[in-house]
């Protein structure tokens, strides 16, 4: 039984016996049912949703996500129930809103949402849900998917991982004075009246009470390039090692880029980013990372040497070295680049001329949060 | 207060206003006295805030205990009026507030419940339409003169005050109702809520009714014209259908008396029969005419009811007199889709005329997944029988629900053989699994085992 059978029945018991409090009603239950049946659905179409997200979100960083309804037609929208499906890693719970819109009227609500594991997330679909305040007829709407969250892997101090803190990668020094990097300080000393002005470290003489100027490192340092192993021969399918080896890649081209200031690069999977040094490059290879997961490519296709600037430092990230590998390592470096192997959880190997470096031991995973 | 206690109460307050608003005169005053009332009883009741059964109670017992006390405080000839009246408003707010108290408190935290195929909500606005269809047919039968106690003007008068007061007292309670249950969930889905929507729901409520209700009063007085031609329209073609059916049937009317008789002594004229008089047709043939049309309804009845049997299994609960009542509800409510079976019929054939030849309209039908493998047959039937018991207990696979979903929902009501047969289900319809007789063999066991826990959830 609905209202708009019964007014219908009622109007035809009118009709035949001509009552007219039957009729009035007949005509009450045909207005609403009318109302319910079209008003609520049609309003419903005008309103538009508009999410507002943070694009990027480092592990454990908290977000705000702004969901914004404006209601463009000319028809109020009574009540609207809007529920907007959030990736479960985001958000243990979906975003629930119930509000009310009049004409032209525009409403925003904020969420929270948590970055509790590395990867690329898009928020939504949400479904709008309204209808007359009798219940009678729901009207229902779906929006489609909104902006993308990327949730950077964890970056950790090297040390955490078991890797020395400092240098621990053979980016070479020279003794001949070639030029000064200006992005190295490496002490101070006392003004000489052949040094240039602008040398003079304002801060450091203030403090000293003389004037003092930056002292420069001579050399030159080389590209590095991390090459990231997440196939199936070299790492396996479990998400331990996999997150391990991530998180090992996102801290080193962290420290790299930030604390050592020199360029780095990543190569995973078929994807290659050139050494670059500067901030905007890390956050690209970021969120390569962000997204990295198992793959078929064959780890020794990591080793190609076109595209690796040559003498670079190449930083291999695997848990399992095949023989071609090896081999493919050792003609590298006989050729000209400094290769590292970084191993995540499995046998160290021994590989003369090669440095390898272990992540393994227990205290580095609990410190890590793994 | 709660949803269940705000229409126990209106209902009470609307089945006292009824009780003392019968002996007024006017429509009008009765419906103030209706409105006051409701207003003064739920205010004094809000601010008891008693628990909810003994409120109920207490809402039943006084509105039986009013009625013999009306009856005998007023006229006797509104006596027997308010009689009725009050049995139907007490009859009313039994209704309700059955709804109200078992159904609705189950929206608000369905958790230990398995949802019936109706929700609670909707068995309410159901019921609450039901009602009003059952108030107009008593105003309809009062009109008629077949209520005696009716027939005196101003009872008939406050009668159907009180039908109009019904359904705009009832429409501000549904909209109430529908509010309250829809804030509850949100607070149960933990939702932000803006503070205004209660507010705006009341201003669009009472906008939407006052205007629907001005249209109504608008329809009735430029309407009624239109309304009288109709009712004039039908009456006519009543009769001219009567004389047509009589005519054909090759049956003269029945033969008037001659206007004037003849003077006596003179010689009798040939009788001529008046062609217009079709009040005379013969009883047997309308009878006979009555008896094919009503077997026709009962055949349309018959149809539209069989397709719902699988509904009316599903909700096959509560006593014997409860079943009677709700297999005739049923009837009921086939008679009114009767029209929307024409209707449908008819555009269908005018679709099959517009459409090119060769065309086919006919629908694809779903048939029952039926694999040549014996045992992923047998895994098949065995689910589908434990689909068919449990329909028939009220419990069914809703559409959107797959075998999973529905295994871990019955499983959550304590029924732990379900899951381990929608899983072999699943595994012998989805997988490639090999399925042989073990598993065949624990789908019958698993199928005895979950038959026998409805069947003990049920006692």
């Amino acid at each position: 039984m609905t209202p708009l059978r019964l007014g219908a029945l009622l109007a035809v018991i009118s009709v035949v016996y001509a009552i007219s409090a039957v009729t009035g009603v007949a005509v009450l239950l045909v207005l609403l049912a009318a109302y319910s049946a079209r008003i609520p659905a049609a309003a419903l179409d005008w309103v538009e949703l508009e999410r507002k997200a943070p694009r990027r979100l480092f592990l454990g960083e908290t977000g705000t996500v702004q969901v914004e309804v404006r209601n463009r037609g000319r028809l109020p929208v009574t009540w609207l129930s809007i529920t907007d499906l959030v990736p479960f890693d985001l958000s243990t719970q979906p975003l629930r809103w119930a509000t009310s819109l009049a004409s032209g009227e525009a409403r925003r609500a904020e969420f929270r949402i948590v970055g509790n594991k590395r990867g690329a997330y898009r928020l939504g679909p949400s479904t709008m849900v309204s209808g007359d305040v009798f219940g009678w007829r729901p009207a229902q709407r779906s929006v489609s998917a909104g902006p993308v969250v990327i949730v950077y892997p964890r970056i950790v101090p090297l040390y955490q991982l078991g890797l020395p803190a400092v240098s621990p990668f053979p980016e070479l020094r020279t003794p001949l004075p070639l030029h000064e990097d200006p992005l190295r300080i490496v002490g101070v000393r006392p003004y000489q009246t052949s040094d240039s002005a602008r040398r003079i470290h304002w801060t450091a003489s203030a403090h000293q009470g003389s004037l003092l100027v930056t002292r420069l490192q001579h050399g030159f340092s080389r590209e590095t390039m991390v090459l990231l192993d997440l196939s199936r021969e070299g790492i396996g399918t479990r998400s331990r090692p996999i997150e391990l080896a991530v998180t090992a890649a996102a801290s080193i081209l962290h420290h790299i880029v930030t604390m050592e200031r020199l360029a780095a690069g990543l190569r995973f999977g078929e994807i290659h980013l050139d050494p670059a040094f500067d901030d905007v490059h890390l956050m690209a290879m970021l969120e390569v990372l962000a997204v990295a997961g198992s793959h078929e490519v064959p780890p020794s296709n990591l080793l190609e040497p076109v595209g690796l600037p040559y003498g670079s430092t190449l930083i291999l990230i695997t848990r399992r070295l095949a023989v071609d590998v090896t081999e493919r390592l050792h003609v590298l470096r006989r050729r000209g680049w400094r290769p590292v192997v970084v191993v995540i959880e499995g046998d160290k190997p021994e590989l003369p001329g090669i440095k390898i470096w272990e992540i393994a031991d227990s205290r580095s995973l609990v410190e890590v949060g793994l | 207060m709660t949803p269940a206690s705000f229409i126990t109460l209106i209902l009470l307050a609307g089945s006292i206003g009824w009780t003392l608003g019968v002996a007024l005169p006017a429509p009008s005053a009765y419906l103030a006295v209706s409105m006051a009332a409701a207003v003064v009883v739920v205010e004094a009741f809000r601010r008891l805030d008693r628990p909810r059964g003994k409120l109920m109670a207490a809402g039943e017992a006084t509105a039986v205990a009013l009625t013999p006390v009306a009856a005998v405080a007023l006229t006797p000839d509104a006596q027997a009026a308010t009689l009725f009246v009050g049995v139907v408003a007490t009859l009313t707010s039994w209704l309700l507030t059955q709804i109200t108290v078992s159904d609705l408190d189950a929206v608000i935290d369905p958790a230990d419940s398995i949802e019936s195929a109706m929700s609670a909500p909707e068995r309410l606005r159901a019921r609450f339409l039901w009602v009003g269809l059952a108030q107009s047919v008593a105003v309809v039968a009062g009109h008629g003169g077949l209520i005696p106690p009716l027939q005196s003007r101003a009872i008939a008068g406050g009668f159907v005050g009180s039908f109009l007061g019904y359904w705009l007292i009832g429409l501000m309670a549904l909209s109430t109702v529908e509010r309250q249950l829809r804030i509850a969930r949100w607070k149960r889905d933990h939702a932000v809520i803006d503070a205004d929507i209660g507010i705006r729901w009341g201003v669009a409520r009472t906008t939407l009714l006052t205007v629907a209700a001005l249209g109504a009063v608008l329809a009735l007085g430029v309407g009624r014209p239109a309304l009288s031609g109709l009712h004039v329209a039908t009456t006519w073609i009543s009769a001219g259908l009567t004389s047509l059916v009589t005519r054909l049937m090759g049956n003269p009317p029945r033969q008037s008396p001659p206007n004037q008789v003849p003077p006596t002594g003179a010689a009798p004229s040939d009788f001529v029969p008046d062609p217009g008089n079709t009040a005379g047709a013969p009883g047997e043939w309308l009878d006979f005419v009555l008896l094919v049309a009503f077997a026709l309804v009962f055949l349309g009845v018959y149809t539209v009811f069989t397709r719902r049997r699988a509904q009316l299994a599903a909700t096959r609960t509560g006593s014997v007199w409860s079943q009677v009542v709700r297999v005739w509800l049923e009837l009921l409510e086939a008679i009114t889709q009767i029209p929307a079976v024409i209707v449908g019929w008819w555009r269908r054939r005018r679709t099959h005329e517009m459409a090119p030849p060769g065309a086919s309209f006919r629908r694809p039908r779903i048939e029952p997944w039926q694999p040549a493998d014996p045992f992923r047959r047998r895994i098949a039937s065995e689910f589908r029988s434990y689909l068919r018991t449990a329909e028939s207990r009220r419990i069914a696979l809703r559409p959107h629900e797959t075998p999973f979903e529905f295994g871990v929902r019955l499983e959550a009501a304590g029924s732990t053989a379900v899951g381990r047969l929608t899983d072999l289900y699943s595994i012998a319809r989805y997988s490639d699994h090999t399925v042989g007789e073990p598993e065949a063999r624990e789908a019958t066991a698993a199928r005895r085992q979950a038959v026998t826990d409805l069947d003990q959830d049920a006692s």
